[in-house]
């Protein structure tokens, strides 16, 4: 493929720019100075390669001078097929487009296969040069010239496969060396640390059976030093107590000695000697109570004379009894009875002027007779009543009569108010009608008969009237008649009546001439003087009442004078009686006290009787007692007694004693083991053993101790190695490290691949592509070098490069001068393309000029060795030297202006 | 009717150190290291609360080769809680822990019982006083056994259900060393009502009833290799049904693996945030666990694979996380791999006709064999002559394949320049 012309829309500098022109053969790009070389060779790669993006971190040459960034190549193809590749920026490289005469086609595949799959980088290490390459080879050792070299015939660009090599061996000493120390071996340090600590871990756990059994076995040990300590134990309590109770064991076994030698006293009471005293105190208490009773009968009996009984005048208890109750009623009697009198008499005066009020003819008598019921009450009043009414009927009719006559008179003189013309009118009146009325029947006159019959009944009419008038008239007559015959009536009514009433007076032996009024006025006062002559009665009564209590007072008086000192007659009443009762009272009390008295002396000999009794029983219970306990008397028994409190001392001490030893040694075998043992040993030998003892004791104690806390230790441990996380932990690091190691050892595995697999491509290389190189290489350094080294000579198993004069003496690359080196290189980047383009699709090479430092006479053959190179395939070369344009131009190169 | 209630499981490994993990967070060793004795103390939990019958134990109880006696103490303070609530434990030992294997003289509660190795032996499992079941089991008697157990065992026909314990490789299943080998219809033809079965770390009924057989698993995954829920199983038999088999799980901390791509990662915080959010979703999905130990792989072609290739770059991001997550619930412990590339496009590599092409292409399957015979010549100074060889996995061929894979992209790393 080759360039033809360059459109660029917008790129860096350069805005709507064109070149073009561009021939096959070697082509000279001249620009004044900053005119966009680098540009403009970016360009180029990035339409046939792809814009980069922000990502890749380089130049994006965004346009400065307008217009959007991309543009197109036109390029012929080796068929002569023409293309123009257009390329705007985007993601993957931007968008492509190939468009040929025929299509357009937008894919990055058919790119690659026009330029024959030739990569980027490809593209920049073999086909492009840059002034750069060239610039380092005066900074660079002889070794990195040398591989730059080399690495020129591999087609690496700049990059020195050597370096690489160089890195990648390194990384592996790193990690690994056979000898010294690397990663590897620090891991397996590690490793190896662990496994042992994991070991010995792991022997330490084998401990743990044995500590067990260990411990089992102090176990043991301990229970059996546990046993003989408690054994030593109660030795050592078994000396103690004997010396502790041997006094108390020898006054055991006195005490019973003494007491086998004793009588039996075991039947005597024990109480005896208490019950001995308390009958003794009985017959003393007993004593006294008998004295004292003694004593009380003998005040009784004094009691008794000085008592005295007046018992006549007890007898009259009667009569003294009444007369304290008449003491009253003969006070007011005395007082009163002078009053009384006086009333009485002033009554009887006012009794005796009533009756005579009433009427002189009465008396008492007759008034006692005298009662008015309430009938005969009723009767008056009706009486009265009568009397009221008939003399008012009477009145009455009288006045009737009176007026009537008046009126009749009056009448009388009034005459007939009927004139006498009317009295005969009315028959002619009559009379007329009836001929009118047959006349008219007669007639048949209507009217007329109308008329006399009105005539008529006016006629009958005025005739009933005067009949009337003249009836009233007699009526009235007739009416004084009545009048007068009612007044008589009535006024005979009332005759009778008084007449009645006066019989009824006489009947009463009352005074005839009395009225109804004054009958009653004299019931009324006849009861008033019947009530005074009641009350009278009374009065009587009372007086006869007051007489005849005194005089019986004074009767009793009278009797019972002699029998009291200080009553007689002379006194008055009241103090008589006074003085009758007081002695009788006197009297009264004393006997009874006398009865009390007489009882209570009877009581008390009955008392004294009973105690001289019970005293009698005592004594003889006493003697009884005495004889019971085996003794004669009392100072026996007190003998007695003092043995039984021996008797009783001693066995105390046996009980004592042995409860003490009993309850420090035991009962049975250990008692009598005990005493055996006292009975036999000496205390001091006691003593002596139980010091020995005493030190066994400490020992086997200080034993136990120190067995205790082995136990305490061994358990610890046992604890310490079952909790112990160690070996898990160790183990899991283990399995860490191994896998750590093992990713380590594929790392230095990788990389040792990768160094086998550099050397077998150079390899490769060298077998099958160097030579090409190299040939091509050697062709143009001979004509480079105008002749001076025809070969060039890369030996096997070496990476040096060597070549060859004339006289096939050869010189490496470090006996070579600066300006040979970098012919070769050159000489070499050339062959490079030449080999390469012998496969695949060849590409334009785009250079800077990088003759341009070379001298006048290197460069002519260099621009002469391009042209020939370029004469089969397409080389453009960029400058701004005006000198090396007419070098060019001077070869036939293409002249192209931008 | 007649039920009888058993908790199985095996493999518990109690104190059993994890593989597979280069570093820990300090604060987590802990816990990882109890994760075991957690997960059984789980199943004891289970076995209390289920007030069931019997537990029955299939064998590697704890590894004896790590001769761990916290293990053996840890083991016998859990059968002891459950013999006190009047809980019959039933175990047989296996390849790992048999009963030649050196083990702490210790005394074992009442109510276990530890088969011998000599013959199978049958035990009566009692419910309210009454036999209700028979309990046929036995160890091994030493790591290796390659005689078929299974056919050892004879139902005595007593009264009751016959549950048979053993530890053993059903049919061959890969992946598990091939001891106590038999196969279902050895199982099947010995008349059982269930075998409880032992040795492979995966939840499996190989046979629904008359008779189950079923693998109950391990109780907690020790490694990223171990996928899979990871517990017991809560079995109900019954005189009237066919078995009720229930898995309950009862690991304590989960294992999970994730890539991560980070092709969209353009720096070091982008690769921290990514990892980030994949740990807290793991961890979500990890509850109700107590903790997360998560193998996470970087992959894809990033800008910044160059930069994760530098020496203590993981190291540093594996701690950055940790601490991240210090105090969460459940913890995190991440292991953390990378298999990025450079933004390079291999296949346009490849077409290329230059250096980098041909080594590119050295790595083709034709090229293969000579070019892994020749690498594995070149790490022969480590891995066959070096002390430590013998702590190193050998290298598989598909391993191989990666390691070439990986160099390619190391060389290429050094030789393509991506500016």
């Amino acid at each position: 493929m080759q360039l033809r012309e360059i459109h660029i829309d917008g790129f860096g500098i350069f805005c709507n720019t064109r070149v073009t022109g561009l021939k096959p053969g070697l082509n000279i790009v001249y620009g004044k100075n900053e005119f966009g070389k680098t540009t403009l060779l970016e360009f180029i790669r990035r339409v046939l390669f792809g814009f980069p993006t922000k990502k890749d971190k380089t130049n994006l040459y965004y346009p400065v001078n307008g217009g959007s960034m991309g543009g197109s190549l036109k390029v012929e193809l080796q068929n002569g097929e023409g293309l123009v590749i257009s390329r705007t920026p985007g993601t993957h490289g931007g968008n492509v487009r190939i468009s040929t005469p025929q299509e357009v086609l937008q894919d990055q595949d058919v790119l690659t296969h026009v330029l024959g799959n030739a990569s980027k980088d490809i593209y920049r290490n073999i086909y492009a040069f840059t002034l750069d390459e060239l610039h380092d080879f005066n900074s660079l050792t002889s070794d990195e010239v040398k591989n730059r070299i080399y690495g020129a015939g591999l087609g690496l660009g700049s990059l020195s496969l050597k370096n690489i090599e160089k890195e990648l061996e390194s990384l592996c000493t790193q990690i690994f060396r056979p000898r010294g120390s690397c990663r590897l071996s620090d891991l397996l340090e590690k490793i190896k640390a662990n496994e042992q600590a994991i070991l010995s871990i792991q022997k330490n756990l084998t401990l743990y059976d044995e500590l067990q059994n260990q411990y089992k076995k102090m176990g043991d040990t301990k229970t059996a030093v546990q046993n003989s300590l408690q054994d030593l134990e109660s030795e050592k309590r078994i000396l103690e107590s004997q010396i502790h109770l041997y006094e108390d064991a020898v006054q055991y076994m006195d005490a019973k000695e003494k007491l086998e030698s004793l009588k039996d006293l075991s039947k005597f009471p024990e109480s005896a000697l208490n019950n001995f005293k308390s009958l003794h105190q009985e017959k003393e208490s007993l004593s006294h109570r008998i004295d004292e009773e003694q004593t009380a009968l003998t005040t009784l009996n004094v009691l008794l004379e000085e008592l005295e009984v007046n018992h006549d005048l007890l007898k009259y208890e009667e009569n003294i009894h009444r007369l304290q109750q008449s003491t009253h009623s003969i006070h007011s009697a005395l007082q009163d009875s002078g009053k009384v009198q006086i009333e009485r008499e002033d009554l009887e005066m006012q009794i005796t002027e009533e009756i005579k009020s009433i009427d002189r003819t009465w008396d008492e008598e007759i008034l006692m007779e005298f009662d008015l019921t309430e009938a005969e009450k009723d009767q008056i009043d009706q009486f009265a009543e009568d009397f009221e009414i008939l003399r008012k009927e009477q009145d009455l009719f009288l006045d009737r009569l009176e007026s009537h006559r008046r009126l009749k008179s009056e009448e009388q003189s009034k005459g007939w108010n009927i004139p006498g013309w009317l009295k005969h009118f009315h028959y002619g009146f009559t009379g007329a009608g009836v001929i009118g009325v047959i006349f008219g029947g007669i007639f048949l006159n209507i009217p007329l008969l109308v008329a006399a019959i009105l005539m008529v009944g006016g006629g009958i009419f005025l005739f009933k009237k005067i009949l009337t008038e003249k009836n009233s008239f007699v009526k009235e007559d007739m009416t004084e008649k009545n009048f007068v015959h009612q007044y008589e009536k009535k006024k005979q009514e009332l005759d009778e009546k008084f007449v009645g009433w006066r019989q009824w007076l006489k009947k009463r032996k009352l005074d005839p001439g009395i009225g109804p009024n004054t009958t009653k006025n004299i019931g009324k006062t006849t009861l008033q003087i019947k009530l005074m002559i009641a009350q009278r009665g009374r009065l009587d009564e009372r007086i006869e009442q007051m007489q005849s209590t005194m005089s019986e007072a004074l009767d009793c008086i009278a009797s019972l004078a002699p029998l009291v000192d200080n009553v007689s007659l002379n006194n008055e009443i009241p103090i008589n009686i006074e003085n009758l009762c007081h002695a009788f009272e006197n009297s009264k009390a004393n006997r009874e006290r006398r009865t009390l008295i007489d009882n209570q002396h009877k009581e008390q000999n009955e008392k004294i009787v009973r105690l001289e009794d019970q005293l009698k029983n005592n004594t003889n219970e006493i003697e009884k007692f005495i004889h019971s306990v085996g003794a004669i008397d009392t100072e026996g028994f007190y003998r007695k007694q003092s043995d039984f409190e021996t008797y009783i001392a001693l066995k105390n001490t046996v009980e004592q004693k042995r409860g003490i030893i009993h309850s420090n040694v035991g009962l049975g075998q250990h008692f009598d083991h005990f005493l055996e043992d006292i009975q036999s040993t000496p205390l001091e030998e006691i003593k002596q053993k139980l010091g020995k003892r005493l030190a066994e004791y400490s020992e086997m104690h200080e034993t136990h101790e120190q067995l205790l806390q082995d136990i305490g230790e061994t358990r610890n441990e046992l604890e310490k190695l079952a909790s112990n996380n160690d070996l898990i932990d160790r183990q899991n690091e283990l399995e860490s490290q191994k896998q750590e190691l093992n990713t380590v050892a594929e790392t230095w595995a990788s990389y040792r691949s990768a160094l086998v697999l550099i050397g077998e491509a150079k390899k490769r290389y060298e077998k099958n592509r160097q030579p090409g190189v190299i040939r091509a290489a050697e062709n143009l350094f001979s004509k480079i070098t105008n002749g001076t080294y025809s070969h060039i000579i890369k030996p096997i198993d070496s990476e040096d490069i060597l070549v060859e004069d004339a006289h096939h003496k050869r010189k490496a690359v470090q006996e070579m001068s600066r300006g040979t080196l970098e012919q070769l290189y050159l000489a070499m980047r050339f062959g490079l393309i030449d080999e390469y383009e012998s496969r695949s699709e060849p590409l334009p090479a785009v250079l800077d000029d990088v003759f341009v430092n070379f001298d006048d006479e290197r460069v002519e053959t260099l621009i002469e060795v391009l042209n020939q190179f370029g004469e089969q395939r397409q080389v453009i070369v960029l400058t701004c030297h005006q000198r090396s344009l007419e070098a060019y131009k001077r070869m036939g190169a293409n002249q192209i202006m931008v | 009717m007649a039920e009888f209630r058993f908790i199985h499981c095996s493999d518990l490994h109690i104190d059993s150190p994890f593989k597979g993990l280069t570093s820990q967070a300090p604060t987590l060793a802990s816990a990882l290291r109890e994760s075991t004795f957690k997960a059984f103390k789980e199943i004891s939990r289970l076995a209390l609360q289920e007030k069931v019958d019997a537990v029955l134990i299939a064998g590697d109880v704890f590894d004896g080769a790590d001769r761990s006696l916290q293990a053996q103490l840890k083991f016998r303070r859990i059968l002891k809680e459950l013999s006190d609530e009047n809980i019959q434990s039933f175990i047989v030992h296996g390849n790992h822990d048999p009963l030649n294997s050196w083990a702490h003289t210790l005394e074992w509660p009442e109510h276990v019982t530890i088969f011998p190795g000599n013959k199978v032996h049958h035990v009566p499992a009692k419910k309210e006083g009454k036999n209700i079941a028979w309990v046929y089991g036995i160890s091994y008697p030493q790591k290796e056994v390659t005689e078929n157990l299974a056919l050892k065992f004879k139902n005595e026909k007593k009264e009751g259900f016959s549950i048979g314990l053993l530890h053993t490789n059903v049919g061959q299943q890969p992946g598990h060393d091939n001891y106590a080998p038999c196969s279902i219809n050895d199982l099947v033809s010995r008349n059982f009502d269930y075998w409880a079965l032992g040795h492979i770390h995966e939840f499996k009924v190989l046979r629904e009833s008359d008779p189950a057989i079923v693998y109950s698993g391990n109780t907690q995954a020790r490694h990223s290799r171990e996928a899979g829920q990871k517990g017991c199983c809560l079995v109900t038999l019954s005189t009237d049904g066919p078995p009720d088999i229930r898995f309950i799980s009862t690991d304590v901390v989960a294992y999970r693996s994730a890539t991560i791509d980070l092709q969209a990662a353009e720096s070091i915080n982008d690769v921290l945030s990514s990892i980030q959010v994949q740990c807290e979703e793991l961890a979500k999905e990890s509850i109700p666990r107590e903790g997360l130990v998560a193998r996470l792989t970087l992959t894809g072609r990033t800008s910044i694979h160059k930069e994760l290739q530098t020496a203590g770059v993981i190291n540093a991001l594996t701690e950055e996380i940790h601490i991240f997550f210090e105090g969460h619930s459940p913890w995190v412990s991440v292991e953390l791999g990378t298999q990025t590339a450079g933004t390079y496009d291999i296949n346009s590599l490849k077409e290329g006709k230059d250096f980098i092409a041909d080594l590119v292409n050295l790595c083709d399957d034709v090229e293969k064999d000579t070019l892994s015979d020749k690498i594995r010549d070149s790490i022969k100074p480590v891995f066959e002559s070096w002390a430590g060889r013998k702590y190193l996995e050998e290298i598989s061929t598909e391993e191989m394949d990666e390691l070439i894979h990986k160099s390619r992209n190391l060389a290429l790393d050094q030789l393509v320049d991506n500016s």
